[in-house]
């Protein structure tokens, strides 16, 4: 009977663990640190599209572009997905037309690169939140 | 003991059936991750990636930052839909036109639209009384400096239950006073699977 429950247990924590993982600039990184925080709730998902640099400049004279770089350290094909957040300097939430989630596939030991760029002039802060798309027992 | 326990665990698993098959209407967040995914059919979440993507790919460009005439007047052309879906190509150009307004670069004019005919007709007749109460309606007035044209294509293929398509969204943008394109952009979409799904 335990082992019953036991199975029926990891068959609902499977199905709920699909959590999120955030990627978060940090503004006062020490020098020869990197300069953002991963907020890693799912670590199947961290091994798949693990943050290794994130670069800053500005576009237009005025919006911010923001490149990240993924890397998978899996063996096989995966997919996960990624959306931008952008904030202006108070910290409120700026909405783009068509900020919505994108999937990427990643194959094994790649690294991507995934690029957004700030839709309002007035944006200076930004979120990176990423999703798993395929998860280990799907495969 | 054990009988009770076995029960509640046999009737939490018959449950589960049950409830996966009678999923009760519900409102999803559009941009999430719940929207379905169909194989022969442009999704929402299609329209929000290509939009993205073909903003993204113009603002990088720079092409209205380095217009003489700040803001630009952009003026929305011939779109075209080639693909076996039918669907109001602004499905497409509406989020493309709210995310060129948002960057301040970019005006999108309403009374000027393809063959003389204003998307905003009131809009126009009341800038044409304004120029004329002013003695200026013989003035020319200022034209749109940029406008854009769209295609969106389809390509289908399938091996065996397995279908793909590909929906290929191509665009133009016409700097006014050369007549040529000053940037082009293509984002494709492309879709693979026997049956349409819940998800990415």
């Amino acid at each position: 009977m335990p082992r019953l429950l036991q199975f029926n247990l990891l068959i609902f924590g499977l199905a709920a663990c699909n959590t999120m993982n955030t990627v978060v600039p940090l503004s006062n990184a020490a020098p020869g640190t990197p300069g953002f925080k991963q907020i890693v709730t799912n670590s199947w998902l961290n091994s798949k599209s693990n943050v290794t640099d994130v670069k800053e400049d500005v576009v237009n004279g005025d919006q911010k572009r923001v490149q990240l770089s993924l890397y998978s350290d899996q063996a096989t094909p995966q997919s996960i997905s990624y959306r931008f957040e952008w904030f202006d300097a108070n910290g409120m939430r700026t909405t783009g037309a068509a900020q919505a989630w994108q999937t990427q596939r990643i194959m094994p030991r790649e690294t991507i690169i995934i690029t957004g760029i700030g839709p309002t002039p007035n944006t200076t802060q930004w979120q990176l939140q990423l999703l798993d798309t395929n998860l280990p027992w799907t495969q | 003991m054990f009988t009770i326990c076995n029960t509640v665990v046999l009737t939490a698993l018959a449950t589960i059936p049950l409830c996966a098959a009678c999923t009760p209407a519900r409102r999803i967040d559009s941009r999430g991750n719940e929207v379905i995914t169909s194989i022969n059919k442009v999704d929402i979440q299609d329209f929000n990636l290509a939009a993205d993507k073909l903003v993204q790919s113009m603002t990088i460009s720079g092409v209205f930052a380095k217009s003489p005439n700040q803001p630009a007047i952009l003026g929305i052309s011939r779109i075209t839909n080639d693909t076996s879906d039918q669907f109001d190509t602004d499905e497409l150009i509406k989020k493309i036109r709210i995310a060129l307004l948002q960057t301040g670069k970019v005006q999108i004019s309403t009374t000027e639209g393809l063959g003389g005919k204003a998307e905003d007709p009131m809009a126009k007749g009341t800038r044409d009384m304004r120029e004329f109460q002013s003695g200026k309606s013989n003035e020319m007035p200022r034209m749109t400096d940029f406008t854009l044209t769209a295609k969106i294509l389809e390509n289908s293929v399938s091996a065996g239950d397995t279908k793909q398509t590909s929906f290929i969204f191509q665009m133009s943008l016409t700097d006014t006073n050369t007549g040529n394109a000053v940037w082009e952009g293509e984002e494709t979409v492309t879709k693979q699977g026997q049956k349409n799904a819940i998800g990415f």
